[in-house]
């Protein structure tokens, strides 16, 4: 199926238009159960039961002094939000989010581009994203920003070797490295939570790492490193950090929805609404877990990363293996 | 022809950042630049019909090996480069009529070369960088080499963990 290049466009600008506007309504969303969960109301003011907030806090986000810190370096400073934001964003291209259709005569795919690659498509550009946190604490000139971004870079590293190996079974499933081909492999016999029970839960595991939330978030522990990397940051160059990593969640949350839950397949309802419900239950985990757990030790954390995540994603990748070489799947 | 546009972006970067990469003083930098170098050769793997090398080289190089590199000279912070132009000063006339050899010895390569794909259009290579033409040229042809491979990083890992377990010990850990 061919696609028009203004088809594309208008799909691109539409998608990631969603996914903003989703990420500024997780956000609500959080601070609403945050507070339903310690038993008080959460945010209810502005508009009706609050749902004006994120609009407020952005405004009040874009009025505020865009500062660079005197110890800082200028040209790192001011790219680093940068390439959080764009790490994040380019992501949302690959994550297939239904059928294709016909609209006023146009042929539209349901995914921003189908490529063979599209699993190591997005670790490249997590990767990538890595940098912006990085970058952002060492360029800040602030210790407590350079220990923040010293522990992302050692966190998001150790972390990445157990995600990637949980996702390996999956991908060996559906033979395919493609979000697309996974979904339609899912499709044809079950959901690989069902399949991959282990790797799903190593999966999460390392995605509450990967986006550094609660417990994980050593990063921008408040009670240790004042905020981490972006301690120094404020006004829209903080709001580029934060939606980045709220970005960074939904998008995760959408690949563990395509690659373990079915992705946008489900009867009745369009692909988009399935895929959103999904992504949903994801995102509300999330939140629960910020709510119940504490922040763990940076020693304890490594160790859970390296020496009990590790061989389970390693053992996972071997049994599937040697499963799919005999041929009892599909 | 828009292909052309791309590889010329990409070379002319990988190559100034790779400059960057040994010219910068300071480490930080240099290693920023790193970064820059691994991403334009990453398009360049993309040019040559290769995405998975493309997609492995910046998630293996630029999304681990170099945050580590970042991450270990942040924390030894800023110090003072060893010296080392002094000794480089009185043989610097050698330094230089080799790099004009060099290139001279290139141009005349170039000039006579013979190799496919240098004066005329590159010749199609069929599915070569795709993940199914990459796994199956490991099982298949290269097996030998590939388990040699696998096994001398073993090697090279269970080396460095009993490094690491004595140098600890010598200073009273466990």
């Amino acid at each position: 199926m061919d696609e028009r290049f203004l088809v594309v466009v208008i799909k691109a600008a539409l998608v990631v238009f969603v996914v903003i506007t989703a990420f500024a309504y997780t956000l609500l969303w959080e601070r609403k159960l945050i507070g339903r969960f310690q038993a008080r109301y959460g945010p209810n003011r502005a508009g009706p039961i609050g749902y004006l907030q994120p609009l407020a806090d952005v405004v009040k986000l874009i009025f505020k002094e865009d500062f660079v810190p005197k110890g800082a370096n200028r040209l790192l400073f001011q790219i680093a939000p940068m390439i959080s934001v764009f790490a994040a964003v380019a992501a949302i291209a690959v994550i297939p989010w239904g059928d294709g259709f016909e609209i006023f005569g146009y042929n539209v795919e349901g995914v921003g581009t189908d490529i063979e690659i599209g699993v190591l498509f997005l670790f490249a550009l997590s990767g990538l994203g890595f940098y912006g946190l990085i970058l952002g604490g060492w360029a800040s000139g602030n210790k407590y920003s350079l220990l923040g971004a010293a522990r992302t870079a050692a966190q998001l590293v150790s972390y990445e070797v157990a995600m990637g190996l949980s996702v390996i079974g999956v991908v060996m499933m559906a033979q395919s490295l493609s979000l697309v081909d996974i979904v339609h492999a899912q499709a044809d016999t079950a959901w690989y939570i069902l399949f991959q029970p282990l790797g799903f839960l190593i999966f999460v595991v390392a995605a509450v790492a990967e986006t550094n939330r609660a417990p994980f978030d050593m990063p921008e522990a408040e009670s240790e490193l004042v905020a981490g990397y972006h301690t120094e940051y404020g006004g829209l160059k903080f709001a580029m950090f934060f939606l980045a990593e709220y970005i960074n969640m939904i998008i995760i949350s959408a690949l563990g929805a395509t690659l373990f839950l079915g992705g946008f397949s489900g009867p009745f309802l369009p692909g988009f609404v399935w895929l959103a419900l999904k992504v949903a239950v994801l995102l509300f985990f999330f939140i629960w877990l910020r709510a119940t757990l504490p922040r763990l030790r940076y020693d304890r954390l490594m160790k859970l990363g390296w020496k009990v995540l590790l061989p389970l994603a390693t053992l996972n990748l071997v049994v599937t293996a040697i499963v799919v070489a005999l041929g009892f799947a599909n | 022809m828009g292909e052309r546009i791309v590889f010329t972006i990409a070379a002319a970067s990988a190559l100034s950042f790779g400059t960057l990469v040994i010219t910068l003083k300071e480490p930080f930098r240099a290693t920023v630049a790193l970064i820059g170098t691994l991403l334009s050769v990453a398009v360049l793997f993309l040019l040559l019909a290769a995405p998975f090398v493309a997609a492995i080289q910046v998630i293996v190089y630029a999304g681990a090996i170099v945050v580590l590199f970042l991450f270990v000279i942040a924390y030894l912070g800023e110090r003072p480069l060893a010296e080392i132009g002094d000794r480089l000063g009185r043989l610097q006339a050698f330094v230089w009529l080799a790099v004009i050899g060099l290139a001279i010895q290139g141009f005349v390569v170039l000039a006579n070369t013979q190799l496919p794909g240098i004066r005329d259009d590159p010749r199609e290579v069929g599915d070569i960088g795709s993940p199914e033409a990459i796994g199956r040229s490991f099982i298949d042809d290269y097996i030998v080499v590939f388990e040699a491979t696998s096994l001398a990083l073993l090697v090279a890992a269970v080396g460095a963990v009993m490094l690491a377990k004595r140098a600890v010990k010598s200073e009273g850990g466990r």
